[in-house]
């Protein structure tokens, strides 16, 4: 068995583009759509469709736990609101009313101003099919966009990026690594890419390996270490330990080019006077993907988490407190972005795994439930409430749930066409009737 | 022929080093040369005994830290105090019951370094990333140190006994809310999280069996550190559980979930997981969960079966396990024999995506690829130079003034001298570079490099000052692909 070495970052993402098609034992379909995207590459322009500018980039913000929806977007209009919350209701006068029927929880007063700044929009009512009240089920079935297949190995955005490889140069052959990035130690199922065109990154400044010999630490010196140790190797994978150290060496690889290239991004990038951001985990994340896009990295899509949202318990605390850290996130993030002059490039959409039900439960608490809203920020959404408010009385309930009225990937086919500019039915697996919120 | 049947060690695939390391890292943390060579003089069935039956090992004397009371107790306590005074009291039992986690998983992580039982510390990781509770969640530094010692008390143990054992354990009963559970308004978290991740896996039952069972585990709750059965609360109405129906209580539902065969299938697939390779056959799952039923659920001939078996020395098990987090970091610290602030390890497990005491989820960490990542994977090769060197990195690249991360290493707790690695290599110091590369080699990767690997290790070697070989050499070892999997 001969052993080919893959010595320069150069020859790594010359082979990267064409590695699947020649190494992997990959589904028919997928290595057509590889090769034909690629050809059809070669001839188009680098943008993905005509006037499509490719400066867009999508943030995705995930609520871990099961976001209470009917406190975020509280129904304070509805008398069955009242009739089964009576401990863990929001008071009607200290809603922030977007309409007779709904407003938001009071901690979200930042957002509320964006809102009638025109710079938001709400989804209500978002679910799927047969829903499953099961954290890890529910959350993988928006992860891959796929709730029929329980053995989908790759995200709906790694598809995305695999499908239209934003950033790559398909006439030089060369691929771009960060077409998506986590902002993370933990890479989020929705990035997870064939092809390898996604990062997790959690901190710029530990995102670089640091050699210990001082003349070493010199950035070319490191680098031709760093890939002396981590050389590629491209025999057959059928052989478990082979398959293992080649994992690990793309990912290395992966990991130096773009180290690198995030250290020239950051220290282009001059933070200005801004009203800072707040001290939170959210806020952290979104910090860190304002420096990225104000250093003006060409990264498409970035994905930050915020959990804890699983309140099965003395809810009211809890949720306030995370209410907060999302309106406050958001509001500096975008604080910053206008500042930088990119306000209007960067569509933010938030989802959770599934709602709560709507009565409470003894501990002052919600059990898992259904349908929830979503929001979506930016100077590019057409603002407003969209989708119907689900029905609570006890007779249009499933089982005490939310009926869902749109399903989530009407919300991912319209940022994926409208937005990003890519085809959604390769990716979702079929059309889905899209939304007018952008 | 069963995938489990024992494995015959030949003249093709003789019991060496390499087997015996495969069956030391597997069922410990890192084992170091010397205990190599005592496994390869013992064989294979006696080594897999010493591993099993370690209750024959006198215990680690590493007693647990002190634990502080209970914050509700002093609040009680300070009741007659005035309300500045109570304050003051109760934050200081806040504050200590945090310092007390913390020590907690220092202690745990000390004990996984010097354990002479490393099979016991191994399977309490196990189940801890199995019947998961968050620190997150439950507070009280007393009860998670319970939970810990019962996992380890019976980590080897009957499967009824931890189900039951973890069904009346106070941080459990806490952490998926079974303490509110009451016959007026039931709550369903802890028997659906035991169905569908602690026993059974999804797709075996209904979410009527979910109604069921919550009714049927009514009234488990705990006063400070004890389980109480508070019969008031509990539902003694008539339950259809698994087809079954009666006035069914929780250890009834426990003994219906054991006659399940996905029970035995889903706890084979999870071992299978752990100690053998990513994707296990379904002959494999199958053949294991036959073993486990035919010894009613009794860990300890189930493992002495597994780490006997063809599926544990198939080729597909060899070297094919990405180091988890605690894996790797313990290794590192046993393998080079450093002392260093088990804190600072800890933090650093914590920044690989391993946090002890909080799983990230009540599903426990899913492993695997999964621990590897851009980030995580810088981190691990950096890890190992803060480890063996200490020097704190270059500074930050850019201006942003950033909030430190959650994942920021203590580096100042980091560092071993120089001389501690030298003497733990011993006389692999004294020897010219050829051989210190060699033994670190061996030390690290129980397996000699290429020949071009060796050479270019070597050329690095002397490049440097003979004062920093052993750490640079070390360090450029760990810094493979290479070193992250076992």
């Amino acid at each position: 068995m001969t052993k080919e070495i893959i010595q320069t970052r150069r020859e790594f993402l010359r082979r990267s583009l064409f590695f699947l098609a020649t190494s992997y034992s990959a589904p028919f379909f997928l290595t057509r759509t590889v090769l034909a995207l690629d050809s059809a590459r070669a001839n188009a322009s680098t943008a993905s469709l005509p006037g499509m500018p490719d400066e867009r980039v999508l943030v995705v913000v995930q609520m871990g736990g099961g976001n209470d929806g009917l406190n975020t977007v509280v129904p304070y209009g509805l008398d069955d609101y009242y009739r089964v919350r009576n401990t863990i209701y929001i008071e009607p006068d200290r809603v922030l009313k977007l309409n007779d029927t709904v407003g938001l929880h009071p901690n979200l007063a930042r957002l509320k101003a964006m809102y009638d700044d025109g710079r938001m929009a709400i989804v209500q009512g978002v679910g799927y099919p047969n829903p499953d009240r099961s954290h890890f089920r529910s959350m993988e079935i928006w992860h891959t966009a796929d709730p029929q297949s329980k053995t989908v190995a790759y995200g709906w955005l790694g598809r995305y990026v695999d499908n239209e490889c934003p950033g790559c140069d398909a006439q030089a052959n060369r691929i771009n690594p960060m077409g998506a990035i986590g902002l993370n130690s933990e890479m989020p199922l929705a990035l997870k890419s064939r092809r390898g065109l996604s990062i997790a990154m959690d901190n710029p400044d530990a995102f670089r390996w640091t050699p210990l010999a001082e003349e070493a630490r010199d950035p070319k010196h490191a680098a031709a270490t760093f890939e002396k140790l981590n050389h590629v190797v491209t025999a057959s994978l059928d052989n478990p330990e082979i398959a293992r150290l080649d994992f690990l060496s793309r990912v290395a690889m992966n990991a130096e080019l773009s180290s690198t290239r995030i250290r020239e991004i950051v220290k282009k990038y001059k933070p200005g006077p801004v009203r800072s951001y707040p001290n939170s985990g959210l806020a952290r994340q979104l910090q860190t993907v304002a420096e990225l896009i104000g250093g003006g990295l060409d990264t498409r899509v970035y994905y930050v988490s915020l959990g804890g949202f699983d309140t099965h318990a003395n809810e009211l605390g809890t949720h306030g407190r995370l209410m907060t850290e999302l309106s406050e996130g958001i509001d500096a993030f975008y604080s910053d972005l206008d500042r930088q002059g990119n306000g209007d490039r960067v569509l933010t959409m938030t989802f959770s795994e599934f709602g709560r039900r709507v009565a409470q439960n003894a501990s002052d608490g919600t059990d898992h439930g259904t349908a929830a809203p979503m929001f979506l920020f930016g100077r590019c959404v057409k603002p407003g409430i969209y989708g119907t408010h689900p029905d609570l009385q006890p007779d249009k309930l499933d089982h005490g749930d939310l009926k869902f009225a749109t399903d989530f990937r009407s919300v991912y086919s319209t940022v994926l066409e409208n937005w990003l500019g890519a085809k959604s039915a390769p990716i979702l697996g079929q059309s889905f009737e899209k939304l007018a919120f952008v | 022929m069963s995938t489990l049947a024992p494995f015959q060690p030949s003249e093709s695939n003789p019991w060496d080093k390499s087997l015996a390391a495969h069956l030391l890292n597997r069922a410990g943390f890192g084992a170091l040369p010397e205990e190599v060579d005592q496994a390869v003089g013992w064989g294979l069935d006696r080594t897999v005994d010493h591993l099993v039956d370690f209750d024959k090992i006198p215990d680690t004397d590493l007693p647990p830290p002190e634990m502080p009371p209970f914050v509700d107790q002093v609040r009680k306590q300070t009741a007659g105090l005035s309300k500045e005074e109570q304050k003051k009291a109760v934050d200081k039992a806040n504050r200590d019951n945090n310092e007390a986690i913390d020590k907690i998983r220092s202690w745990w992580v000390r004990r996984m370094i010097q354990t002479k039982r490393p099979l016991q510390e191994k399977m309490t990781l196990f189940w801890h990333g199995h019947l998961t509770t968050s620190a997150e969640d439950v507070r009280q530094a007393r009860l998670l140190l319970k939970q810990n010692q019962f996992l380890r008390d019976n980590c080897l143990g009957n499967f009824c006994d931890l189900l039951l054992g973890i069904s009346r354990d106070p941080a459990m009963l806490q952490y998926l809310n079974n303490n509110t559970n009451r016959k007026k308004h039931p709550n369903e978290n802890y028997a659906r999280e035991l169905m569908e991740l602690f026993s059974m896996g999804i797709g075996n039952y209904t979410e009527d069996d979910v109604k069921a069972a919550a009714r049927a585990f009514t009234g488990w709750t705990y006063h400070e550190e004890t389980f109480v059965f508070n019969d008031h609360e509990h539902d003694h109405g008539n339950k259809t559980y698994l087809g079954h129906s009666g006035d069914f209580d929780g250890s009834d539902v426990i003994e219906m979930i054991l006659q399940q065969a996905c029970t035995a299938r889903f706890m084979a697939k999870k071992l299978l997981r752990f100690f053998v390779c990513d994707e296990p056959s379904e002959q494999e799952i199958d053949d294991l969960a036959l073993v486990i039923r035919s010894n009613n659920y009794e860990f300890k001939p189930v493992l002495r079966a597994l780490f006997r078996s063809q599926a544990f020395f198939s080729a597909r098990a060899f070297r094919s396990q990405i180091k988890s987090p605690v894996q790797l970091v313990v290794g590192a610290a046993r393998t080079l024999g450093v002392t260093v602030d088990e804190h600072a390890l800890v933090m650093a497990m914590r920044g690989l995506g391993q946090d002890l005491l909080y799983p990230p989820t009540v599903k426990g960490w899913d492993g695997g690829e999964t621990w590897i990542n851009t980030q995580t994977l810088l981190l691990r090769y950096n890890f190992a130079g803060y480890l063996v060197d200490g020097e704190p990195s270059a500074p930050p690249v850019s201006a942003a003034a950033r909030k430190p991360s959650p994942h920021h290493f203590p580096l100042d707790r980091f560092g071993v001298p120089k001389t501690q690695l030298e003497q733990i290599c011993g006389r692999e110091f004294d020897l010219n570079p050829a051989g210190l590369v060699d033994a670190l080699a061996g030390r690290l990767l129980y397996a000699s490099l290429d020949p071009q690997g060796h050479q270019w290790l070597l050329e690095q070697a002397q490049a440097t000052p003979t004062l920093d070989r052993v750490s640079i050499v070390a360090h450029l070892i760990m810094s493979m692909p290479d070193y992250q999997i076992c």
